[in-house]
C-alpha cells in the first residue's frame, strides 16, 4: 500500500507541471458553466433592451453599407463625366460612337453596367450587360438613384446629368446588381450582389421591398429598416428578421461550447503528454504501443468531438456533398476528414511497426514454445489479416459509393482539389494497410519457422506462410458472405505480400529490412495494384448500381408525387405578392410574373418539364412560362370562372407522336382582401418517350445530363415493344433493332447484358416490364481507356510521393540529418528530372496549343455557322430592310436551327429579335441587348465577323457575330451563335485530346524512366563494384578482384584498382612475414623470460633435494616433501603460463550474433554476487543495446573488467554499470571505489605483460582492448588515487557495424 | 333423390370451402396491408421524430441504398445512404427545431409519401421548413427514396 502512494506520488511529481495544467483548466471549466448560466439568465432578463441594442446595431450596419454602395456607384460615373467632353454626347460619326464605346470599357468595373444618353435620352454607347431598361422619365438635371426589381436580379440605378453651363448634355447612368431573386444557386446565376456581401458577414437575409412593392408593416417576426440615399431620398425597404431570445441564446451556448471544447482539447494534449511520457519509462512493449495508440486516436476524436475544423470551415475538402460517411462516429465524415484519419492511421502503423520490428529482432522475442499456441496465434493473424482486407475493401468502397466525386473524369488530367486529396487519402491508407500486412506476415512467417523448429527461413518457411494464408482466404470467402474482394484477389495480393516480406527479410541478420530501395519500389508497386484498380473496380460498380437504381424508379407510378408537386405548386404560385402584381404591377412585372413565380416555387427546385401561366380576372393570359414541355395554345387555359379552383386532374395524350402524361390544375389567385384578381394554371407533363409507363419525371429534371450521367459516361435509356426497338435516346441506335435474343432467355426481371450496337460495345441493364423491356446501356469501357485512368493515378500518386519525398528531404535537412544519395540514386534522379523538364514544357506548350487549336477551330466554326445561318436566312426569306426581320418569329428560327442543327438569335438594332432558344431571354438568363463589343465591332467598325467570350454566371462561352447583309449590302441585323449549347460537344473534344496526349506524355515519361535507370545502373554498376571492394579491403580482404571486361574509364580503374590489391597482398605477406619473425622473436624471448622464473626455483630445489640427499639428510623426508611442494607449485606455474600464452595467441573462430549488452552485464555481474560485502549498483539506460558480436568473447571481457574492479576494491565496495546511448553508438562506464591507479602506470595498462598484481600475466586487459578494437569499439580508463577508477567502453549499435 | 342430395351437399361443402378460402385470402390480403401501412406510417412516425428530436438517426435506417435529395443549400442528386444521413446530420445540427409535424400521409400508393413543415431556428433566425418523404419497397422491405427540405 505504501509502495504504491510512493508510486503514484512518484507520478505526480515528474508529471506535476500537466498534472497542474489539467487541474487548472479543469477549475476554468466549472467556472465558464456558471458563468454560462448566469450570463444566459441575463440576457433573458434584459432582452428587451439587447434587442432593441441589436437591431440598432443592424441598422447602423445597413446604413453603412449601403453609403458605402452608392457612393461607390457616384464614384463612377463622375469618372466617366469628368473624362468626358460634352460635345462627344452629340456624335456625327461612326468614329464618335466608337470613342463613347471606348471610354466606357476603361472605366468599366466588373459586375456594374454604364450607359451614355444623349441629351434626348437616346442610347449612345454602353458597357456590360443591360440588365434592366433605365427609366428615361427619370432623367432630369438632378442626380437620381432608385433600386428596381428584374425578374432574376434587383439593380441599383444612377442617373447622373452631364451638365455644361447649366444645360443637361446628356446622361451617364451606372447599374450594379443589388439583389439575386432567383431562389436557386446554379452556376448560370451570378452571384456577386450586394445583398450577398453582408448577408454572410451577419449570417441572416433581409428582404427588400422598393418602389411600389413597399407595403409590409412591421411585426413580430421583422423590423423594418427604411433605406434612403446620401441626401435623404427614401427608396424602399429593407425588412430584417427580429432578434430571436431562442438564437441569441443558442450563439451565447455556442461561444461557450467552443471555449470549452478549447479547454477540453487542452485537457486532452495534457493527459496524451503525460501519457507520451510515460512511454519513455515504460520498458513493456505492449504498453508502449497501447499509449501510442490510445494517444493517436484519443487526438483523432477530440477533434472530432470539439468539431475543430469542421465547425469553422465546412467548404473544400470539409464540403459534405463530396464525400460523407457516419464510419467511426465521425472520423469520416468529409474528406477532409478522412485525410486527418489517414494519417492517423498511417502514423498508428508506423509506431507499431518501428515498436514491434525493434522487438521482433530478438529471436527470442516470442518466447513460444507450445506448438498449439503457436498454431491458434497463427490462425488468429490469418483471420485478422483476412478482415485487414475487408475493411480496407470497405475504405475504397466508401470512398467511391458515398461521395460524388468523378474519379476517372478524363476532363482534367490533374484531379480537382477535393478529389486529390481523397486519392491521396486513399494512398495513406493503402500504404498503412500495406505496412501493417506485411508486419503480420513477418510475425507469421517467424512463427511457421518456430513451429517447424526451422534454423534458417528459406523458402519453405515463406511457401507454408503463402499456403496457410491461402487456405485462411479461401476459409473466409466461404465463412464470410459478403468479403468485398473476390477469392483471387485475395489470392493475388497475399502472394504479392508474401514476397515482399520474403524480399525484406534478411537472413543473414534475421530481421525486416523495409527501407531497402528494392522493397521501397515493391511496396510501391503493391500500393497501386490495390488501390488503382479497387478504385476502378467500385468505380464502375457505383456506375452499375446508380443504372439500375435509376431504371426502377424511373418505372415506378409517380401519380401521387407529381399530384403533390402540382398542389403544393398552385399553393405557392398563388400567394399574395402574385396577387399584387395581377393587381397593380407594371405591364413588365406582369410579363415575367410567370417566370419569377416559378423561380420561387417547388417547380424550380425539382426541374421538372412544366408550364406555369397566369390569367387575369377574365380568364385571359397574362404571363406564361414553359420548361422542357411543349407549349399549349392559350385557348386551351382560357377559364369561365377564375375563382373556383379545379382539382388536379391527369391525362394521357399524345404529342408527335409521343404518349405523354400531364398532370394540371388550376387555382384563383385572390388579394387579402378577399377579391379574386386571376388565377393561374400549372401543368407537370411526365416522359413523353416512356411508352411502357408514360411515367418517369427523374429523366426530365433540370439537368438530365448530371442525372442521367453514371461518372463520366452517358446513359443511352431505349425502349424495346413487341421485340423491336421503338425509342432510344440515342440517334445511333437503329429504331426497329430486334430484341437481343439472350434478353429473351433471360428470366430475371433486371440483369445486364454486353452487347455491340453499330459497331459500339456497351454494357446494358435490361428491365422487363411485362413482355416489353427497357434498356440503359453504357459504353464498355476500352483497354485505352483503362490505360490512360491507370497512368493517370499512377502519375498522380508518383507526383504525390515525389512532393513528399521533397517535404521529407527539406524538413531533414532543415534539423541538420545527414541524408545521403548513392551514385545510382541520383544519377536516376538526374535522368529524371532531366527527362521530365522537357516533356512537361512540351506537354504544357502543347497543351496550350491545344486550348488555342481547339478555340480557332471553335471560331472557325463558328465563322462557318454564322456563314450558313446568314445566307439560310437570306436565301429563306430574302430580306432587304430591317423592318423585314419583323417577319420572322422564334418559332421560324426554331425551325430554321433544327434543320441546319445550329442555334442561333438575330439582333435588329441593339435587341435580340428572334432566337432558337427563347426562354434563356425570358428567363433574362442572357441580355436582350447585344454586347457592346459585337456592337461596335460589327454595326460601327464593319467587321464582317466578331467573336468574344461571354459568361453566364460561372460559366465561360464562345459567341461569333456576323452581319446580316440584304441583297442591296446593307446591314439590317445580326446573327449571333453561341457555343454555350455545345459544352458537351467542346468538352468531349478536350476529353479525346486529354486521353490520347496524356498517353503518349506517359509512355515518353516511362521510356525516359527505363531507359534512365538502364544507364544509371550502367554507370553506377563499377563505383558500386569499387564501393564494396574497398570496404572488403578495408576489412582486410585483400583477395577481392573487380575486373571487367570494360575499355572506359571506369574499366581501367577497375583494372588499376585490381592491380592495387595485388600489389597490397604481396606487400602485406611480405610484412606480415617480418611481422611474424618479430613476433616469434618477442613470444620465445618473454617465453623464455617467464618460463625462467620458474625454473630457477625448480633447478635449486633439485640441486638443494640431491645435495640433502648425499648428505644423507635426516629429515630428508621433510625436505623432499617441502621440496616436490616447490617444484610442483612450479610446475603449475609453468603450466599456467603456457594456457595464458596459449590463450593471447589463440584466434577461435568468432561467432556473431546479436547481443544484448544488457543481458551480458547482468550476466557478467551475477558472478560476483558470493561477495557479500560488494555492492552493484546497474543504471541500463541505453535505449538500444544490441551489437553484433562473439557473445562469449564479450562476456570474458566484461568478466575481466568487473573482476579487475573487485579485486581493486578488495572484494568490498560498490561497482556502479551504467549504459547510455545515441543515434549510432552505446556506452558503458564501470566504476569502482577501489584504491585507483597512479597516472604513471596508467598509460601502460593495456600492454600485454604489464599487471600490478602478484598473479596473472597481465594479458587480461590487452585482450580486453583487442576485443573491444575488433568490434570497431573504443575502450579508456579513468581514474583517480584514492576514489576509484572507470572503464569507458563505446561500441557502434547494430546498424553501423553490419555498414561495415 | 339420395343422389340429389349427396350432390347437393357436395356442392354445398364445395361452395361453403370456397367462400372460406375467399374469405381467408380477402382476410389475408387486409392484413399484410395492414400491416404494410402500419410499417409505412411508422417509418414516417419515426421520421417525425427524429426532426422533432434533431436525431436523424431514428430514420437514416430507413433509407435506400441510393436515395434523392434535394435539401436547401446542399443541391440536389443521389447520394448513398452513408453520405445522406451525414448530410441531413449535418442539416439538422444546424437547426434547432420549434416544432415540426408531418400533416399528410398517402399510403395506398406504390411510393407513399407524407408531407408536413415545422419552424426551425437557424443562425439566428426564425426559419421555415417543409419537408416531403417518399418510400419505395426494395427487397421486400419499405426504405426512404426521397426526401426534400425546401
Amino acid at each position: 500500500m505504501i509502495a504504491l502512494s510512493q508510486r503514484i506520488f512518484q507520478f505526480i511529481i515528474f508529471q506535476r507541471r500537466y498534472i497542474s495544467i489539467v487541474f487548472v483548466v479543469l477549475v476554468v471549466l466549472i467556472a465558464l458553466a456558471a458563468a454560462e448560466r448566469l450570463y444566459l439568465s441575463s440576457v433573458e432578463s434584459n432582452w428587451e433592451i439587447i434587442k432593441k441594442e441589436e437591431e440598432n446595431a443592424l441598422r447602423e450596419y445597413l446604413s453603412k453599407e449601403f453609403r458605402t454602395f452608392e457612393k461607390d456607384m457616384v464614384n463612377a460615373a463622375v469618372r466617366i463625366t469628368a473624362s468626358l467632353q460634352t460635345s462627344a454626347l452629340r456624335p456625327q460619326s461612326t468614329e464618335n460612337f466608337m470613342q463613347l464605346f471606348d471610354l466606357l470599357q476603361r472605366n468599366f468595373i466588373h459586375g456594374y453596367s454604364l450607359e451614355l444618353y444623349s441629351s434626348d435620352k437616346v442610347l449612345l454607347a454602353w458597357a456590360g450587360e443591360k440588365g434592366i431598361d433605365v427609366e428615361t422619365t427619370a432623367m432630369s438635371e438632378h442626380r437620381t438613384f432608385y433600386i428596381t426589381q428584374a425578374p432574376i436580379y434587383s439593380y441599383a440605378i444612377l442617373i447622373e446629368p452631364i451638365v455644361e453651363q447649366e444645360s443637361v448634355e446628356g446622361y451617364c447612368v451606372v447599374k450594379r446588381l443589388f439583389d439575386v431573386n432567383y431562389p436557386i444557386s446554379n452556376r448560370f446565376v451570378r452571384n456577386e450582389v450586394f445583398v450577398n456581401s453582408f448577408t454572410s458577414k451577419l449570417q441572416l437575409k433581409p428582404q427588400f421591398e422598393f418602389g411600389s412593392r413597399v407595403q409590409s408593416k412591421k411585426n413580430a417576426e421583422q423590423f423594418i429598416f427604411e433605406l434612403t440615399t446620401e441626401d435623404g431620398k427614401v427608396l424602399g425597404q429593407a425588412l430584417v428578421p427580429t432578434p430571436l431570445l431562442a438564437a441569441r441564446q443558442e450563439k451565447i451556448h455556442q461561444t461557450f461550447r467552443r471555449i470549452q471544447y478549447f479547454l477540453f482539447f487542452l485537457i486532452a494534449v495534457s493527459a496524451i503528454v503525460i501519457g507520451l511520457r510515460s512511454v519513455q519509462s515504460s520498458t513493456s512493449v505492449w504498453m508502449k504501443i497501447l499509449i501510442w495508440t490510445v494517444s493517436i486516436w484519443l487526438s483523432r476524436y477530440i477533434l472530432v468531438w470539439t468539431e475543430i475544423p469542421f465547425s469553422f470551415i465546412q467548404e473544400g475538402i470539409f464540403d459534405q456533398t463530396y464525400f460523407a460517411s457516419s464510419f467511426g462516429f465521425g472520423i469520416a465524415r468529409s474528406v477532409g476528414d478522412v485525410l486527418i484519419s489517414s494519417m492517423c492511421l498511417l502514423g498508428n502503423v508506423i509506431v507499431i511497426t518501428w515498436i514491434l520490428g525493434r522487438k521482433l529482432q530478438d529471436k527470442q522475442a516470442f518466447g513460444l514454445h507450445n506448438s498449439i499456441l503457436i498454431a491458434a496465434l497463427l490462425v488468429i493473424i490469418g483471420v485478422l489479416l483476412m478482415f485487414f482486407f475487408r475493411g480496407y475493401a470497405a475504405t475504397i468502397r466508401s470512398a467511391v459509393f458515398d461521395s460524388t466525386f468523378h474519379y476517372n473524369d478524363p476532363m482534367f488530367i490533374l484531379p480537382q482539389f477535393p478529389l486529390a486529396v481523397m486519392l491521396f487519402s486513399l494512398f495513406l491508407v493503402t500504404i498503412a494497410f500495406v505496412l501493417a500486412s506485411i508486419g503480420m506476415m513477418y510475425i507469421a512467417f517467424t512463427l511457421v519457422g518456430r513451429l517447424l523448429r526451422l534454423q534458417h527461413y528459406g523458402i519453405i518457411a515463406w511457401l507454408v506462410v503463402l499456403v496457410f494464408f491461402a487456405l485462411m482466404s479461401a476459409l473466409f470467402g466461404i465463412l464470410h458472405p459478403n468479403p468485398l474482394l473476390s477469392q483471387i484477389e485475395r489470392l493475388a495480393y497475399v502472394a504479392l505480400l508474401v514476397i515482399i516480406t520474403f524480399l525484406s527479410y534478411d537472413v543473414q541478420q534475421h530481421r525486416m529490412r523495409l527501407l531497402k530501395v528494392r522493397t521501397l519500389i515493391l511496396t510501391f508497386v503493391v500500393v497501386f495494384l490495390l488501390v488503382i484498380p479497387l478504385t476502378d473496380r467500385y468505380v464502375r460498380e457505383s456506375d452499375n448500381t446508380h443504372v439500375e437504381f435509376l431504371a426502377h424508379i424511373s418505372t415506378q407510378p409517380m401519380d401521387a408525387w407529381l399530384t403533390f408537386v402540382v398542389n403544393k405548386a398552385l399553393s405557392e404560385l398563388s400567394q399574395a405578392d402574385a396577387a399584387n402584381v395581377l393587381q397593380s404591377g407594371n405591364e413588365m412585372q406582369k410579363d415575367k410574373l410567370a417566370f419569377t413565380a416559378w423561380a420561387r416555387s417547388i417547380l424550380s427546385k425539382e426541374g421538372y418539364n412544366c408550364w406555369v401561366m397566369y390569367v387575369d380576372s377574365s380568364g385571359m393570359p397574362v404571363s406564361d412560362f414553359y420548361l422542357g414541355s411543349i407549349r399549349h395554345p392559350w385557348f386551351e387555359y382560357s377559364i369561365r370562372e377564375p375563382a373556383v379552383p379545379m382539382p388536379v386532374t391527369v391525362e394521357e395524350k399524345t404529342v408527335d407522336g409521343y404518349a405523354m402524361k400531364t398532370y394540371k390544375g388550376y387555382n384563383p389567385v385572390i388579394l387579402s382582401s378577399g377579391k379574386t384578381v386571376g388565377g393561374v394554371w400549372v401543368e407537370v407533363s411526365a416522359a413523353p418517350q416512356f411508352l411502357l409507363t408514360k411515367e418517369s419525371p427523374e429523366i426530365f429534371r433540370n439537368y438530365p445530363t448530371e442525372i442521367m450521367r453514371a461518372q463520366h459516361r452517358t446513359i443511352v435509356f431505349s425502349e424495346y415493344h413487341d421485340g423491336k426497338l421503338v425509342y432510344s435516346s440515342s440517334e445511333s441506335f437503329p429504331v426497329e433493332r430486334p430484341l437481343p435474343q439472350a434478353v429473351t432467355h433471360r428470366s430475371e426481371s433486371g440483369f445486364w447484358l454486353e452487347e455491340v450496337i453499330e459497331g459500339v460495345e456497351y454494357e446494358s441493364y435490361y428491365l422487363r416490364q411485362n413482355n416489353n423491356y427497357l434498356s440503359f446501356s453504357l459504353e464498355a469501357l476500352s483497354f485505352r481507356w483503362h490505360l490512360f485512368v491507370m497512368v493517370r493515378m499512377v502519375m498522380f500518386y508518383l507526383l504525390v510521393s515525389f512532393v513528399s519525398a521533397v517535404v521529407v528531404l527539406t524538413i531533414l535537412r532543415l534539423k541538420k540529418v545527414p541524408v545521403q544519395f548513392g551514385v545510382r540514386t541520383k544519377l536516376l534522379l538526374a535522368f529524371l528530372v532531366i527527362s521530365f523538364i522537357p516533356i512537361a514544357i512540351l506537354a504544357y506548350y502543347n497543351r496550350l496549343y491545344a486550348i488555342e487549336r481547339i478555340e480557332q477551330n471553335l471560331i472557325e466554326r463558328l465563322k462557318d455557322e454564322t456563314d450558313l445561318v446568314a445566307a439560310t436566312l437570306q436565301k429563306q426569306y430574302g430580306y432587304e430592310t430591317p423592318s423585314d426581320l419583323d417577319q420572322m418569329t422564334d418559332d421560324n428560327a426554331k425551325e430554321i436551327s433544327e434543320n441546319i442543327n445550329t442555334d442561333f438569335s438575330v439582333y435588329r438594332g441593339t435587341i435580340v429579335h428572334v432566337s432558337s432558344k427563347p426562354e434563356v431571354y425570358e428567363a433574362d438568363l442572357i441580355d436582350d441587348r447585344i454586347s457592346a463589343g459585337a456592337f461596335s465591332n460589327i454595326m460601327l467598325r464593319k467587321k464582317n465577323f466578331y467573336n468574344e467570350h461571354r459568361t453566364l454566371g460561372t460559366v465561360s462561352y464562345l459567341v461569333g457575330y456576323r452581319q446580316l447583309v440584304s441583297q442591296a449590302g446593307a446591314i439590317i441585323g445580326i446573327v449571333a451563335v453561341p457555343t454555350l449549347f455545345r459544352q458537351n460537344e467542346i468538352d468531349e473534344e478536350i476529353i479525346e485530346r486529354n486521353a490520347y496526349l496524356f498517353g503518349t506524355y506517359a509512355l515518353a515519361l516511362m521510356i525516359a524512366v527505363v531507359v534512365g535507370s538502364i544507364f544509371a545502373n550502367q554507370i553506377a554498376a563499377p563505383v558500386r563494384r569499387l564501393q564494396q571492394a574497398t570496404r572488403r579491403v578495408a576489412v582486410g580482404d585483400l583477395d577481392v578482384q573487380v575486373s571487367s571486361e570494360r575499355n572506359d574509364e571506369f574499366g581501367e580503374l577497375e583494372r588499376a584498382f585490381d592491380t592495387m590489391t595485388q600489389d597490397l597482398k604481396a606487400l602485406q605477406e611480405q610484412s606480415a612475414r617480418v611481422q611474424r619473425e618479430l613476433a616469434w622473436k618477442e613470444m620465445a624471448k618473454q617465453v623464455a623470460h617467464e618460463i625462467k622464473n620458474p625454473l630457477t626455483p625448480i633447478k635449486l630445489s633439485i640441486q638443494h633435494l640431491r645435495q640433502a640427499y648425499r648428505d644423507g639428510a635426516q629429515d630428508f623426508g621433510k625436505i623432499l616433501t617441502q621440496l616436490t611442494e616447490t617444484i610442483l607449485t612450479q610446475i603449475e606455474a609453468l603450466s599456467r603460463i603456457a594456457s595464458e600464452f596459449s590463450h593471447f595467441a589463440r584466434m577461435p573462430e568468432r561467432k556473431f550474433e546479436l547481443c544484448d549488452i544488457h543481458q551480458i552485464l547482468n550476466e557478467a555481474a551475477a558472478l560476483f554476487k558470493q561477495h557479500e560485502q560488494l555492492l552493484f549498483n546497474f543504471s541500463l539506460n541505453a535505449h538500444s543495446a544490441h551489437v553484433l558480436a562473439d557473445k562469449e568473447e564479450l562476456r570474458r571481457a566484461f568478466i575481466n573488467i568487473i573482476r579487475n574492479a573487485v579485486q581493486a576494491m578488495n572484494e568490498k565496495g560498490s561497482v556502479s554499470i551504467l549504459t547510455s546511448s545515441d543515434r549510432q553508438n552505446i556506452h558503458i562506464a564501470i566504476t569502482d571505489t577501489g584504491t585507483g591507479i597512479p597516472e604513471e602506470i596508467r598509460n601502460r595498462l593495456f600492454e600485454p605483460n604489464f599487471s600490478t598484481k602478484t598473479e596473472g600475466m597481465g594479458l587480461g586487459l590487452a585482450i580486453v582492448k583487442k576485443t573491444v578494437g575488433d568490434l570497431n569499439g573504443t575502450i579508456s580508463i579513468e581514474s583517480t588515487v584514492g576514489t576509484g577508477t572507470t572503464v569507458h567502453i563505446r561500441f557502434p549499435l547494430q546498424t553501423n557495424i553490419l555498414e561495415h | 333423390m339420395k343422389k340429389y342430395l349427396l350432390h347437393s351437399l357436395i356442392i354445398l361443402v364445395a361452395i361453403v370451402f370456397l367462400a372460406y378460402r375467399t374469405c381467408a385470402q380477402i382476410s389475408a390480403k387486409q392484413d399484410e396491408k395492414r400491416a404494410a401501412d402500419d410499417e409505412i406510417l411508422s417509418i414516417f412516425a419515426d421520421v417525425q421524430r427524429g426532426i422533432l428530436q434533431g436525431n436523424v438517426g431514428l430514420f437514416t435506417q430507413y433509407f435506400s441504398p441510393q436515395i434523392y435529395l434535394n435539401v436547401q443549400n446542399i443541391g440536389d442528386g443521389y447520394y448513398s445512404s452513408n453520405q445522406a444521413s451525414s448530410l441531413l446530420e449535418n442539416f439538422f445540427n444546424m437547426r434547432r427545431t420549434l416544432n415540426f409535424k408531418l400533416s399528410t400521409y398517402v399510403t395506398d400508393v406504390t411510393m407513399p409519401y407524407a408531407t408536413g413543415g415545422g419552424l426551425f431556428v437557424y443562425r439566428g433566425s426564425r426559419e421555415t421548413l417543409q419537408v416531403y418523404v417518399s418510400l419505395v419497397k426494395h427487397q421486400g422491405r419499405w426504405v426512404i427514396a426521397q426526401f426534400n427540405v425546401y
